[in-house]
């Protein structure tokens, strides 16, 4: 009787999963469709707003330059462009090769400051230091390994100023560009693809909700300023900010043609870590807004604390309890040819073997879902859409993806243990570059 | 109607309409496929 209660639990997890991934693509399909014959074009924009670009670097001598290159090279009147360089705590060259850029002919007569910064606080404290300094009118951010495209930042002020009272934050697209490097970019590039070109856009087109990126974004830099700043030493500072943003009732409107390059983990370790403090912050997130839940906050807050809370603690739970199920029965199964008469954990009777078939039926269902996804996303990226993709995903699937259970469970564990030996859980391990 | 019999009804609605969502999604997703398509060959004509 159990068993059968706790496979029917799965099924409803399935469902309720199977249900929040169609509504999104609804969304996203809505969109590509009515904007897949659209052109981009760059038009004039009515003014042009002083930007504070923000590159905050630590230890990252090996993509700095490329970087602030691109930053330096972008489709932005110069004049309307502060550049802040932070070399963040760094023992390696990363400050020297930005004063070598600096001293370039062609950027001589560009306004960029370089920081030498000691200070504490992680990302969200270089962000602080930056908010002080900053003369913009909007903040923008670039991770040091993010290269935006020419008409990136063009994009993002485009967006903002479609409604300068509501619109205090855009984001644009990242793309992976180490992709093609080895298995695990390959996979990654695959999840940032669907991410980006599905959930976001979904969620922007259907709710008007959007999320700050770690990279590629523009900030009204008084509204941060109102809102008391960037939560220094929070894991996922942009999570955090995005909460504020949308508990003020404004919105991070989604400015989905501005794209820069970002470099993705081409280990597992590197993978491991990176992920896991991703996961880590938005637990702390959740927990943090789990109250607005049930008190008079906005309803889009609302909805991505249910969005997360789902995806983090319920179908995660639903994942566990389906592998669980799956591998007890795997288990018994391969005893079975050692000690005759054992009996599967997992089964439902001879009576209720339809219920079992629509089970089956529902998995399969989920991993069609799970491919169109993607190859619905793959499609709208120019060179991604090929048969290899969906051999790919596929793989994934059963591979890539069941990492996700690994660095979840290891991310609760070890938000538990901050709390019970009272450590101080927001360590930021920063995510290792590699030369591509 | 036993609940058992009451639960597999339901799942059975549930769950055709889900793969019927998929098919169309399927179809759209070959619509969009065709005219972003078309877009990039003109890009790659582009001089």
């Amino acid at each position: 009787m159990i068993s059968q209660i706790l496979m029917i639990v799965t099924l409803i997890s399935i469902w309720f999963s199977l249900a929040m991934s169609l509504i999104i693509l609804t969304g996203a399909t809505h969109f590509w469709l009515k904007n897949s014959r659209a052109k981009s074009v760059v038009k004039p924009l009515p003014y042009y707003p002083l930007i504070t670009v923000v590159v905050p670097a630590h230890n990252e001598e090996v993509v700095i330059a490329q970087t602030v290159k691109a930053i330096l090279d972008m489709n932005y009147p110069q004049a309307r462009v502060e550049l802040l360089l932070f070399a963040d705590n760094c023992s390696d060259g990363t400050y020297r090769v930005m004063k070598y850029i600096k001293q370039l002919p062609e950027y001589q007569k560009r306004n960029i400051k370089i920081i030498k910064r000691t200070g504490s606080g992680g990302k969200a404290g270089v962000l602080n230091d930056a908010l002080k300094m900053a003369h913009g009118q909007y903040i923008g951010v670039y991770d040091a390994d993010a290269m935006p495209e020419k008409n990136a930042l063009y994009f993002l002020v485009a967006e903002a100023l479609k409604d300068p009272e509501r619109h205090v934050a855009a984001f644009g697209r990242n793309k992976t560009r180490n992709a093609t490097q080895n298995f695990l970019t390959r996979c990654i590039n695959q999840e940032i693809v669907v991410t980006q070109r599905i959930q976001h856009i979904g969620l922007w087109h259907l709710f008007k909700i959007g999320r700050i990126p770690g990279t590629n974004f523009i900030i009204n830099a008084e509204f941060v300023k109102s809102i008391g700043g960037w939560r220094n030493g929070a894991l996922t500072e942009d999570t955090d900010i995005s909460f504020k943003i949308m508990q003020s009732g404004k919105l991070i409107a989604l400015a989905y043609n501005s794209e820069a390059f970002q470099q993705e983990p081409e280990n597992l370790k590197a993978y491991y870590m990176q992920r896991k403090r991703w996961a880590k912050g938005n637990y702390e997130v959740v927990i943090a807004n789990f109250k607005h839940l049930f008190d008079r906050s906005n309803w889009r807050v609302k909805f991505e604390t249910f969005y997360y809370v789902s995806t983090f603690l319920w179908f995660n739970c639903a994942i566990i309890l389906s592998d669980i199920i799956f591998f007890s029965n795997v288990i018994v199964l391969a005893l079975g040819l050692f000690v005759p008469n054992l009996q599967l954990p997992f089964m439902f009777s001879a009576s209720n073997i339809y219920i079992a078939q629509i089970l089956f039926f529902n998995w399969a269902l989920m991993i069609l879902l799970y491919l169109l996804q993607i190859s619905m996303a793959l499609v709208t990226q120019f060179g991604q859409a090929t048969s290899e993709q969906i051999w790919l995903g596929l793989a994934s699937y059963f591979t890539y993806s069941q990492l996700f259970i690994v660095v979840s469970i290891s991310a609760v564990c070890s938000v538990m243990m901050d709390r019970i030996l009272r450590r101080d859980g927001n360590v930021w391990v920063k995510t290792k570059r590699f030369n591509d | 109607m036993s609940l058992t019999d009451v639960f597999f009804v339901l799942a059975l609605i549930i769950s055709a309409f889900f793969a019927f969502c998929t098919v169309g999604f399927f179809i759209l997703h070959l619509v969009i496929y065709h005219r972003i398509n078309k877009n990039f060959k003109a890009v790659e004509k582009d001089d």
